[in-house]
């Protein structure tokens, strides 16, 4: 691992500083500062991500192997299903796709210094905004797709705006606005499928739960995702969106000028002020980018995945999304990596259920993944401030 | 139909509600008050649901299963607290991930347990229990719901007290308080633990006492209700108290309303707490009396 982990805030210096920044805001954004200076592509960077990936898995196996499970039939059955053949490849693909367009706006809004957590409400409303295309507008295929998602994006922008409304208007931590807007979100989708809401499914449909269950009709045959057919594999839409987004982003924040600005402000927004740049406009232009794609994340699970909305549609996929983001240290291409290994876990989580072993073992897996892959930089943090406290002592 | 029944079925309703969020929300507010935004107190209670459930089930005692209840949502507590108050680890993100590892421990574990939980019965208060309109509400209940009093009575205690000090000053100034020699990082673990402590209850009040069963997930957002609970309470003993409470007849509304003949939006109803705690901080503001350092880690340097 790197010897720069975390930068020193305003206690760790000699120098009088000012008063830290306070809020529970100020404090996601040292974290984050100490997340980014983390991140460097070397060698041994890339062997702590796979050791910690292997840590992550091996609990998930360990509580399998206690549970009575083979932990040899769990491996086997996660990699079958994950990228045993093409059929399963494009499995992956799919289940990565919205884990990886929620994970790049995380990304956005984190180096932004805004701490948005409501990506799970945001994909419900992208996936209520698609909802609405592609039940009620009759056009061709392509242009009901391309409808949808944008209804998502400006769905999930306008839930995420609210909270970012919230903190520059109002002074409220941008963290617990967007945390409690996920379950009014959920409460909103609810009300929309069920009774007398106007998703709701009428029941002329013929489908199981019609008219009864709170759900949609399922989407028109028209209005599903297709895929590209790639060496043999169905690789979906959504994951062709998701990949480009990404790289646009990567580039975004390493080259471009408005990038430099936005990670300006989420590093010292102190400095940000001095030179023009005005924080509630860009920090809100960034958690407006985050909610536009956990929104587009909405339609792509509406059309690729569910074709129906019921009240859990989401998924934790916002969750999970944001602890990729969260995971990867905020860095678009290691969320690529780890939206990819989601995405396997989840579809070879599939092949579980048939030789007797229920599939949240998958869950257990990605959240252990992810505390794994969190650790590395605090352990290190830890021992150096143990190190210094000693040498402090003994001068 | 008249007022007095109508009022003792919508109190009935509530007040079985009410109580584990009071629990959560005791534990939630202490914890706050010392500085941790805790999100993984949904966890906790989902944790200490199923452990509970677990020991009641194998033992056949729900003693044992609220042991093994709190035991568990003391383990949870333990692991946050050391997570983000030793390792300096983003108290969001290690609370977010807890939640998520909870519900797919839990979700995995059920699917390969059959649980058979005995049934308790309730305490019967004498003379309080004939009470018009209230008595069967608050006066027949498991004995578990009576823990709630020894509890307030001592956060209500402990709040003046050199310990409830130090741990308010370790949510709103570490800086000094470390100054002062207090160990800011283990006043706030220990509130964790705390919190654990009370939350783990609560969970096991839900599983093994209210609903004698456990199903997947079954902690329904109430941890998140009780985050919205401490927010709308304004940070305030007594705040968060009454919050639990408007927040407990909220969702026992939506079961009696239909019972007493009235139609609701169950949404809206389910909707209240985030509403109301949302509402509050739009009007307050950056007035509320929120901890000054809620959520911000903290690192001494000696």
């Amino acid at each position: 691992m790197t010897t720069e982990v975390s930068e020193p805030t305003a206690a760790h210096g000699g120098t009088p500083a000012p008063p830290p920044p306070r809020g529970a805001d100020a404090a996601a954004a040292r974290l984050l500062g100490s997340l980014r200076s983390s991140t460097r592509p070397a060698i041994e960077q890339v062997l702590a991500f796979l050791c910690f990936l292997s840590l992550g898995i091996g609990v998930g196996l360990l509580l399998g192997w206690a549970t009575g499970h083979d932990p040899g039939v769990i491996l086997r059955d996660l990699f079958q299903g994950s990228i045993g053949d093409s059929v399963s490849i494009g499995y992956t693909l799919t289940a990565a796709a919205p884990l990886l367009l929620v994970a790049v706006g995380a990304v956005v809004c984190m180096r932004a210094g805004q701490f948005n957590i409501g990506q799970e409400g945001q994909v419900t409303l992208g996936a209520i905004g698609a909802g609405f295309v592609v039940f009620f507008v009759d056009a061709p295929g392509p242009v009901v797709i391309a409808l949808a998602f944008a209804a998502a994006a400006a769905a999930g922008a306008a839930w995420a705006l609210l909270a970012a409304l919230l903190k520059f208007g109002r002074g409220v931590d941008i963290v617990v606005s967007s945390l409690l807007l996920v379950f009014l979100a959920e409460q909103l989708l609810t009300a929309l499928i069920s009774g007398d809401g106007p998703l709701h499914d009428k029941g002329d449909a013929g489908s199981l739960g019609s008219g009864t269950a709170s759900q949609s009709p399922r989407v028109p045959e028209k209005a599903m995702l297709p895929s590209i057919d790639v060496l043999g594999v169905a690789v979906p839409f959504a994951f062709v969106l998701a990949l480009a987004v990404a790289v646009l982003v990567a580039w975004f924040l390493s080259s471009a000028h408005a990038g430099y600005r936005l990670r300006i402000l989420g590093h010292n927004p102190t400095v940000a002020g001095t030179i023009g740049i005005s924080a509630s406009r860009l920090g809100s232009l960034a958690v407006a980018a985050s909610g536009a794609l956990a929104g587009a994340a909405g339609a792509a699970i509406l059309t690729g995945q569910s074709f129906q909305l019921n009240p859990g549609v989401a998924s934790s996929i916002g969750w999970n999304g944001l602890l990729i983001a969260l995971a990867a240290r905020t860095n678009a291409g290691v969320s690529v990596l780890l939206a990819l290994v989601f995405g396997a876990m989840v579809a070879g989580g599939g092949l579980l259920g048939g030789d007797g072993i229920p599939v949240d073992i998958v869950n257990v897996i990605t959240a252990a993944i992810v505390v794994a892959l969190l650790c590395p930089p605090v352990l290190l943090a830890a021992v150096r401030r143990r190190r210094l406290r000693r040498s402090v002592k003994v001068a | 139909m008249n007022l007095t029944t109508d009022l003792e079925t919508i109190l009935n309703a509530s007040v079985p509600l009410t109580v584990p969020l009071l629990f959560a929300g005791l534990g939630e507010y202490v914890a706050q008050r010392a500085g941790t935004f805790n999100l993984s107190v949904e966890g906790m209670m989902l944790g200490s649901a199923f452990a509970a459930a677990y020991g009641a089930s194998a033992s056949g005692s729900p003693v044992v299963g609220l042991l093994c209840g709190v035991a568990a949502a003391l383990a949870i507590a333990f692991v946050h607290g050391n997570l983000s108050h030793r390792l300096q680890l983003n108290t969001y993100v290690v609370g977010l991930s807890l939640n998520v590892l909870v519900l797919g421990v839990t979700n995995y574990l059920l699917s390969t347990t059959a649980l058979d939980i005995p049934g308790g019965s309730a305490w019967r208060i004498p003379l309080l229990a004939d009470l018009p309109v209230v008595g069967r509400a608050f006066f027949v209940q498991p004995w578990v719901v009576y823990l709630l009093l020894p509890l307030l009575l001592l956060i209500w205690w402990v709040r003046r007290r050199r310990v409830g000090l130090e741990l308010r000053a370790a949510g709103d100034d570490p800086v000094a308080g470390d100054l002062t020699g207090i160990d800011v990082n283990a006043r706030r673990r220990q509130a964790l633990l705390f919190c654990g402590f009370c939350t783990g209850i609560g969970g096991a009040y839900l599983s093994v006492f209210q609903a004698g069963s456990f199903t997947s997930g079954m902690t329904a957002g109430r941890g998140y209700i009780v985050i919205a609970a401490v927010i709308f309470g304004g940070w305030m003993l007594r705040g968060v108290i009454g919050a639990c409470a408007v927040f407990g007849v909220a969702q026992g509304l939506q079961l009696a309303l239909p019972a007493i003949g009235y139609s609701a939006s169950p949404q809206l109803l389910a909707a209240t707490p985030y509403l109301l705690a949302l509402a509050s901080l739009a009007v307050l503001g950056a007035r509320t009396r929120r901890p000054l350092a809620l959520g911000q880690p903290f690192a001494p340097v000696r």
